[in-house]
């Protein structure tokens, strides 16, 4: 335990110690050593002997924790604050260009983007460089030596680009540097920036490692210089006006709003233009003060460089004295970059992909034909941000499939002959690929890729990619639709009768008759969450009128009137949710309302067909027969049978009134004319030569339970029903039996044999002829050896 | 100047071989550029060429008899097995081919043969048999056996002649492949029973299932 006295003679001396200690830290700062979070020292400090020197840290300590302060956190402090010069950031300057993949004889701007300078940007020198690619070397002397010091150095590369900023597009070739009045364009150039006039210049070059700015001597500027003149000295006579291509009558060629002089010297200068080689490399050196202002007793700041690829100090200091500000020239070799150099994603397309319909339908039934197939047209389309000519770039497109939407390997891509209807996948300008989903055996998903390439500049080429992966819908589900029927009058009931646009025609666009109520099914069972829309809007019943139909929600089966005008169209669509995989479906059918008709048909082609009118030829070069739909022909002395083939509506056989030549048929056996219960009419035909005029009438209408369900259901006025009296009439010629009956065939045969038969006997003399001949010959020439005999 | 009966008496030897390849080459080429303006003329040509006038230079110039080419039973045991082994290796083969090279795609036949069955056996049998008979007639009869002093060499030359025609005619293909191949075993058939009738058999049997494989493939 400490006495009275001694804390006392203690308390003076921490007094003493927190007094002068700053002080005495300030001398003693790189000897200050952090041991286990207590401060000590290599030497004595003022003389106080280590005993004393334990007992201050003792005391010291005690206070600190008396205080409540952690000596660690404070000796952790006090540790960075001892290299918190060190961390500072130096000026910095970076290099964008633009366009970044400039193509030979393209412009290209390239903008300096300073930073940890304190200046502003129109204060701070730019030096810009340029090295092209002729002149990389010190052969082309007569080209790239612009100062004629003997060689192509960086300063020749400062004035090729000084040149171009200060000259600006004059026509110095044509002016007159000899008489012209000489224009104020003299600039007289300060270290550290414009804005630094007046003031001592304290140049430095930043260790980008250790972190320690080095002192160098302010003996000049980066500045490229005429031969024998320096620039920013503040005089710009007719000869540095004539060097630099300025404009003799002009202070400010380049119209920066600087003189000519300044120009030269990059004031404020942050953007150089220039027309672009292959080969070509740029690159800038900025002058002005760093944000640490230093530690000088004046106004001034520490005056520094930056450069893209930083300031090369070591070479400045190797040998120990204090180098000058020239002695960094040479590290701007090493700050030359090129455009695609300096942007990494210059060769690199930006592609994406949108494909067309986000989850189409595979239709694996009609492989072997696909134009009949219901599989989408898959539409993928390529958007190209970055092309630098669209036209030229070369497109390969790839089609993968998986059951995995995101595997480890699709494998190998798809065959473009297993893809059916696929354009061309490879070449210049295949900005879209198009498929048609009829694939056999499909995966759950396909992800189509797309490698786009272009070839810039001489050699170096660019290339993206991109993919897009597309959900299959292949489960082949398709819409169904039926006709109705309907029955009760109080609350009708409407159920589904055949199946209706069953055809490849109708498949399409199924044509439904004005006033029809239309069934649609998805026969799916596994299905569920379904949601039926018509023109984009939702099915609503206000009751349930039909099977498996719920008040809660949709079933897998819907129902619709025709009540738009003829040739208008309804979209039905269906979204549904598989029960299983939980795989979404959209599925969609389209209806056009249609006038009913009927038209008139052979019931038997063997003894009454139309008349063959002619051939057409589609658009794949197959011929077909073009058959009257007014006039047959049919075979004396037999029976000929029509039937009633309706479109757009399914009446049943009573519905039909057979006229034939005036007269209604009704059955009368004597005579072999009558109507079946299906409808079909048979009539008996005379000689030939005689005709018949035969006409089928019906009436297009509702019955009534159906009009009580549509005024219900769907709110139809009862006197807006749509009835419509339908007829179709036809002409039947007839000929004689024996012309076209099966005889005729054998007839032809004979006819051909006949003909053919004298031609043929021709043929046998002359093959006969040819035979005896080659027997004959081949005797004879036997004959000629001697006593020809087998034996030998 | 040695007389020109000198020249004969050398080619004494020789001279039935000689006439016999004249005529060969003759019926061969008639059998190609003979005019004909039909079909109907076309299988009367193939006839005529290549089994009537053979028949009747054996006959009436070389005064032989048929059964000396291959125009006979043979040795029935002998030939069944033969024939037989050659069916099987030739099914095996042509599996093969089928399986790993892509046969059946080169291989076409007429689609109404391919869609009709009653087609498809009369094609088999009588269209085809006809040309199939000639030619075997022909080339295992008739060229193979006036070889046969060569021994086994007569069946490479009968096959030799068969190929070189089809090379000559463009014919070279994936199509007469199998014809090919059974002019090639079937000539050994034929030369080990001395008698083309196994080998006429056999092919005409493995035409016909080849014929229905690839339509079950294609179909």
């Amino acid at each position: 335990m400490k006495t009275k006295s001694q804390n006392a003679c203690l308390s003076s001396v921490l007094i003493f110690m927190l007094l002068f200690s700053p002080f005495i830290l300030q001398a003693q700062t790189q000897d200050v050593n952090i041991t286990n979070g207590s401060l000590s020292t290599d030497t004595n400090i003022s003389g106080v002997s280590a005993d004393l020197t334990d007992t201050v840290n003792g005391l010291i300590g005690s206070s600190l924790d008396s205080l409540g302060v952690n000596k660690d956190t404070l000796s952790n402090a006090i540790g960075t604050f001892n290299v918190y010069s060190k961390k500072e950031s130096p000026p910095q300057v970076s290099l964008i260009f633009s366009p970044s993949n400039p193509e030979t004889g393209g412009s290209v701007t390239a903008t300096a983007i300073p930073t940890f300078f304190q200046n502003d940007t129109k204060d701070l020198y730019f030096t810009w460089f340029l090295r092209t690619k002729d002149c990389d070397g010190t052969e082309n002397l007569s080209k790239c030596d612009l100062n004629d010091d003997g060689r192509v150095d960086i300063e020749d590369y400062k004035i090729k680009a000084m040149r171009v900023i200060a000259n600006n597009g004059f026509s110095w070739e044509s002016a007159d540097y000899a008489s012209s009045p000489d224009g104020n364009s003299s600039f007289k150039a300060t270290f550290g920036g414009n804005n630094q006039k007046g003031k001592n210049s304290y140049c430095y070059v930043n260790d980008v490692g250790s972190g320690v700015a080095y002192a160098l001597e302010c003996n000049t500027h980066f500045f490229p210089d005429a031969p024998h003149m320096n620039t920013g000295d503040g005089d710009f006579g007719r000869d540095e006006e004539k060097f630099w291509h300025t404009d003799p009558t002009s202070a400010d060629t380049a119209q920066t709003g600087n003189t000519d002089e300044a120009n030269v010297a990059g004031v404020g200068v942050n953007n150089f233009t220039w027309t672009y080689s292959s080969g070509d490399e740029v690159g800038v050196v900025v002058e002005g003060v760093a944000v640490d202002p230093g530690k000088t007793e004046d106004s001034s700041f520490r005056t520094m460089w930056a450069a893209p690829k930083g300031m090369c100090y070591k070479t400045t200091i190797a040998d120990g004295t204090m180098p000058n500000v020239s002695a960094l020239n040479d590290c701007l070799y090493d700050n030359l970059v090129s455009p695609s150099e300096n942007s990494p994603s210059s060769n690199k397309i930006e592609v994406s992909l949108s494909a067309s319909p986000t989850s189409p339908i595979n239709d694996p039934s009609s492989y072997a034909d696909s134009s009949l197939s219901n599989g989408d047209e898959l539409t993928v389309q390529a958007s190209i941000i970055n092309a630098t000519d669209s036209t030229y770039l070369q497109y390969s497109w790839q089609v993968f499939a998986s059951d995995e939407a995101n595997p480890d390997d699709w494998g190998k891509p798809i065959a473009k002959a297993a893809l059916p209807q696929a354009t061309t996948m490879e070449g210049l300008g295949l900005s879209s690929f198009k498929f048609k989903l009829n694939l056999p055996n499909p995966k759950k998903y396909l992800s189509v890729r797309l490698t786009v390439k272009e070839t810039v500049g001489d050699d170096s080429s660019r290339q993206g990619h991109a993919s897009i992966l597309i959900p299959l819908n292949s489960n082949g589900n398709t819409l169904s639709a039926f006709g109705t029927t309907t029955s009760g009058t109080s609350t009708p009931h409407i159920s589904m009768a055949d199946e209706i646009c069953t055809s490849t025609l109708e498949n399409a666009i199924c044509p439904i008759a004005k006033d029809a109520i239309v069934g649609v099914k998805l026969p799916s069972s596994n299905m569920t969450d379904f949601l039926w829309t018509i023109d984009g809007k939702p099915f609503t019943y206000s009751t349930c009128f039909f099977d498996d139909c719920n008040a809660d929600k949709q079933s897998n089966v819907a129902y619709f009137p025709a009540l738009k005008q003829v040739g208008n169209r309804y979209v039905v669509n269906l979204t549904a949710t598989n029960k299983d995989t939980g795989e979404k479906i959209n599925l969609s059918r389209t209806f056009q309302v249609v006038d009913p008709t009927i038209s008139i048909a052979s019931a038997d082609e063997s003894v009454c067909k139309p008349v063959q009118l002619g051939n057409y030829v589609d658009l794949n070069g197959k011929e077909w027969a073009d058959y009257s739909n007014l006039t047959f022909n049919g075979i004396s002395n037999n029976y000929i049978r029509f039937k009633a083939v309706a479109a757009g509506f399914t009446p049943s056989p009573s519905d039909y009134t057979w006229i034939v030549n005036g007269t209604a048929v009704t059955n009368d056996p004597a005579s072999g004319y009558g109507v079946d219960s299906s409808g079909i009419l048979t009539i008996p035909t005379g000689s030939a030569g005689s005709s018949y005029s035969i006409s089928l009438q019906s009436t297009y209408s509702q019955n009534n339970p159906t009009k009580i369900a549509l005024n219900k259901y769907w709110n139809v006025p009862y006197d807006q029903f749509y009835d419509n009296s339908i007829s179709k009439s036809i002409t039947v010629n007839i000929q004689d039996g024996t012309a076209t009956t099966a005889s005729a065939k054998s007839k032809k045969i004979i006819a051909t044999i006949y003909t053919s038969l004298p031609s043929y006997l021709a043929f046998l003399l002359r093959i006969v002829l040819t035979a005896f001949l080659i027997l004959f010959m081949s005797q004879l020439i036997l004959m000629f050896f001697p006593e020809i005999r087998r034996e030998e | 100047m040695q007389p020109i009966n000198t020249h004969l008496e050398k080619l004494h030897p020789y001279k039935e071989l000689l006439v016999t390849s004249a005529v060969i080459l003759a019926c061969l080429i008639l059998s190609i550029i003979f005019p004909t303006t039909n079909s109907f003329q076309s299988v009367s040509r193939n006839i005529f060429f290549l089994i009537i006038l053979p028949f009747l230079y054996i006959k009436l110039i070389l005064k032989s008899r048929l059964t000396e080419y291959g125009w006979q039973i043979g040795n029935v045991k002998n030939g069944l097995f033969s024939a037989s082994l050659a069916f099987f290796s030739g099914l095996i083969i042509f599996y093969l081919l089928i399986r790993f090279a892509g046969f059946s795609s080169h291989y076409h036949l007429n689609p109404l043969v391919e869609n009709s069955f009653g087609l498809f056996l009369l094609y088999e049998l009588v269209f085809l048999n006809i040309f199939f008979f000639a030619q075997e007639f022909f080339f295992k009869g008739f060229v193979l056996f006036s070889y046969r002093q060569f021994s086994y060499w007569a069946i490479l030359i009968q096959s030799g002649i068969y190929f070189s025609l089809l090379g000559l005619t463009k014919n070279f293909s994936w199509q007469t492949m199998p014809i090919m191949f059974i002019s090639l075993v079937g000539g050994f058939v034929t030369f080990k029973t001395k008698s083309f009738m196994y080998s006429y058999i056999f092919g005409l049997l493995f035409i016909m299932i080849l014929d229905a494989y690839i339509i079950h493939l294609v179909r």
